[in-house]
């Protein structure tokens, strides 16, 4: 069973649909999202697993930063980033 | 990195966990067969879990619905229990599983054949268990966390396989996921020193064809993007000043 803290992920539904996020916490079905730019470290959005696509475990050093609560929100924002530039080399 | 080690008390608390889990396992690979479906296997998983008087670690898990992750053919990992999934003979099926004893966790995973398979199928099984014990030779006090992914993905490209890079492994306790995550593909640095102590889940996801995923719209099941087959192969092991323990083990 993978973890989803430190997953990236996609909005499927709602305003913020095709937007990505990293889970910085999880409750039952529900996720806590950040994309450090308007969503940030304390203010995230809390969404229901259905509404969101999952992309990956990506990043053990962002793993580690989140877990240990001393990740920035530039470092999720650049995250984020690098993400969409990776995925769009693969295509 | 704050990497727990665990006490002698946990360690054996641990190991019995570990130990009944390897049961389970062990008794639903016999129970495995063309025309069962993945639901009964998840009822009966529950019912030996539960027997032994431990919690299915999964169920309910971040709303996980079932006891037992059970992923066929081409799905990585995550396949939710159904009574419409029914095993045909030459199917490859990923039993992953977790328990609670006494508030610890266990996590262990195997891929297994249905009747009879295709050569590649047996050879991709093997390779990915193979790439486990070859991780863990790394496995040590003293040494370096990403020797063991790098490890790994050598062993599994040798054969012209390739390793999922968006799922990794992870340490494990008195929670089902603690840190670290564990890459099973080589990264930019070592990694944390391993300790004596330290209770990892090593989890190499092997694909038949290229590595890449993605998530299924019931948004747990985990697929190979080009179709290809997908192996899976877990443990649970403790690291000591000598050879790592298994403690999914029998």
């Amino acid at each position: 069973m993978q973890e989803f803290v430190g997953c990236f992920v996609k909005s499927k539904n709602g305003r913020d649909a095709g937007k990505c996020y990293v889970i910085i916490n999880t409750h039952n079905e529900y996720v806590y999202l950040v994309d450090g730019n308007i969503r940030t470290l304390d203010n995230p959005k809390k969404k229901n697993l259905k509404h969101i696509i999952m992309l990956g475990n990506y990043d053990p050093m962002l793993y580690k930063a989140i877990k240990e609560k001393n990740v920035k929100d530039e470092e999720i924002k650049r995250a984020i980033k690098l993400l969409q530039i990776e995925r769009q080399i693969r295509r | 990195m704050a990497i727990s080690i665990k006490s002698d008390r946990e360690i054996e608390l641990m190991r019995e966990s570990g130990k009944i889990l390897a049961q389970v396992l062990e008794e639903l690979e016999g129970y495995v067969k063309p025309g069962i479906s993945t639901f009964d296997i998840d009822k009966r998983c529950h019912e030996i879990i539960t027997s032994y008087g431990c919690i299915p670690s999964f169920l309910n898990y971040n709303g996980f619905p079932a006891s037992i992750c059970i992923s066929v053919n081409d799905e990585v990992v995550h396949g939710i229990p159904s009574m419409k999934n029914i095993l045909r003979d030459g199917d490859i099926v990923s039993l992953d599983c977790g328990v609670i004893y006494k508030g610890y966790h266990s996590d262990a995973a195997r891929t297994i054949p249905v009747g009879e398979i295709t050569n590649e199928a047996k050879k991709l099984i093997e390779v990915t268990r193979q790439s486990f014990y070859e991780g863990i030779k790394f496995a040590k006090e003293g040494k370096h966390l990403h020797e063991i992914s790098e490890a790994i993905q050598k062993y599994v490209e040798s054969f012209g396989f390739s390793v999922v890079r968006d799922l990794v492994g992870h340490g494990i306790g008195s929670n089902l996921h603690e840190e670290p995550q564990i890459p099973n593909f080589k990264q930019r640095n070592r990694g944390p020193k391993l300790a004596s102590g330290m209770t990892l889940a090593i989890e190499p996801m092997v694909n038949a064809g290229r590595y890449d995923v993605y998530w299924m719209d019931d948004d747990w099941t985990v697929v190979t993007e080009d179709g290809s087959l997908s192996a899976h192969y877990e443990n649970t092991i403790l690291i000591t000043d000598g050879e790592p323990e298994i403690l999914t083990k029998i």
